[in-house]
């Protein structure tokens, strides 16, 4: 009994994510990737979704003598989603915060590792049920 | 709001599962640990992404390098029949994809629309339809001569591979496809440094490939319970093992903004790197092997 309420409780789970995952890379790709543009996003649709006070990051290797634009986005009801950027000392080079820009762009003069955080702002549940919604961090390069 | 009510229904319903897992952990068969272990592992990784630069911006490092374009060492076309398993899919359809980007990059008309083919094969195969369909085809036929909207329509279509497979959750197979274009990049480099050993900008790139080995090293660790991730894991810490004798430069993170064009440059001037002509046969060998061991 308790091994078929595991596998009904493990398959609708996987149901329940696989819909998530559709409807996260659905805005991911709708809402968020067309302002990556005129930067050539890399393939990878990093998104996933997470409650308030959640954070996420994203390691990624970035070239001397390329253009990159970072651009973050996420679902509205997450309220303003902020991100930092470190070098792999973990020193800063970018806060949102200061410059309330969604996207970041830059160079590096030497090819480095960078770290990309993102932090979803912490906020008060109304209902008692925690709000997830999707956030995306999405990397482009300009040829 | 249907949609937060769903992402938070998933989260609720796996905590069930995992608690309910606790509860009968002493009844449960060693599937159901693996299975649980599994969905563990990737609730903990999704949180970290670990990204690595496409097979189109490596060509496009390449071709800016000032390489040369070789026919010969790109992947046989008549082997994308041959595979028949989902992991061999995966693998090849991520170098024939280095091999379209590669292709395309270094503007050889005729080459791309070859490789094109052999990735819309492996993908059908692989049940991806919407990557590399008949629109896609239709799409690259017409912008062959505008190269901008070639690169974005390609990378159009690795974002419509690593969306369905996450869909669907088989991110492992996308993780495959990101080992195979990654690997089929570092062996064209490898390639081309042989035939012009004092180009220092592409031994250059070849080293700094170190960091981005690091990354598809986090990016495979967690799908380790697939017996082929595991396999290529071990391949390519072999491979790490010979960058470790690279030393890379990095320089000062200092942060300067141009006040024109709002662009941040992050750092300050750096040696170039590169690397020695042993580092560099060492790497050629090991990336031609674990090729090999991949496209057989």
């Amino acid at each position: 009994m308790k091994k078929l309420l595991f596998t009904l409780l493990t398959g609708l789970a996987l149901l329940i994510n696989i819909n998530a995952n559709a409807q996260c890379n659905n805005f991911t790709k709708g809402k968020c990737v067309p302002s990556l543009k005129p930067y050539i996003h890399n393939g990878q649709l990093n998104s996933t979704a997470l409650a308030p006070g959640e954070n996420a990051e994203l390691m990624m290797t970035f070239y001397a003598g390329q253009e990159y634009r970072i651009y973050t986005c996420a679902q509205e009801l997450l309220g303003a989603v902020q991100y930092k950027v470190f070098d792999s000392n973990h020193k800063e080079v970018f806060n949102s915060e200061s410059t309330n820009q969604k996207n970041f762009d830059f160079n590096v003069k030497a090819t480095q590792q960078l770290i990309i955080e993102v932090t979803v702002p912490k906020a008060e549940a109304k209902t008692g049920i925690v709000e997830q919604g999707c956030v995306a961090v999405l990397v482009g390069f300009k040829k | 709001m249907k949609h937060v009510k769903l992402l938070t229904l998933s989260v609720v319903t796996a905590s069930i599962t995992f608690t309910a897992c606790n509860n009968t952990s002493n009844n449960t068969t060693n599937q159901e640990k693996d299975t649980v272990a599994q969905n563990a592992m990737n609730s903990e990784a999704r949180k970290v992404f670990y990204s690595l630069p496409s097979p189109m911006e490596l060509s496009s490092l390449l071709q800016k390098s000032g390489s040369k374009f070789d026919k010969a060492n790109l992947h046989d076309l008549k082997a994308v029949d041959h595979y028949n398993t989902n992991d061999s899919r995966a693998l090849n359809l991520g170098v024939y994809g280095a091999d379209l980007s590669y292709t395309s990059v270094f503007d050889q008309t005729q080459e791309t629309m070859q490789y094109l083919k052999a990735a819309q094969k492996l993908s059908d195969a692989l049940g991806i339809s919407s990557a590399f369909n008949k629109d896609v085809v239709e799409r690259i036929q017409t912008n062959m001569n505008n190269k901008d909207s070639l690169m974005n329509i390609i990378s159009d279509s690795y974002l419509e591979t690593d969306a369905f497979l996450n869909e669907n959750e088989r991110q492992n197979i996308s993780a495959l496809i990101i080992s195979g274009g990654w690997i089929e990049g570092l062996y064209l480099a490898s390639k081309m440094a042989y035939v012009a050993p004092k180009n220092e900008v592409l031994l250059g790139r070849i080293a700094e490939q170190k960091l981005s080995l690091d990354n598809l090293l986090g990016l495979l660790s967690a799908y380790q319970q697939h017996e082929s991730v595991k396999d290529l894991t071990l391949k390519l810490n072999e491979l790490k093992e010979i960058f470790a004798t690279i030393d890379l430069s990095t320089g000062e993170s200092t942060v300067s903004v141009d006040p024109k064009t709002k662009t941040t440059t992050i750092g300050s001037d750096a040696k170039s790197n590169t690397l020695n002509e042993e580092q560099l046969k060492k790497i050629a060998s090991k990336v031609a092997e674990i090729r090999t061991a991949i496209t057989k």
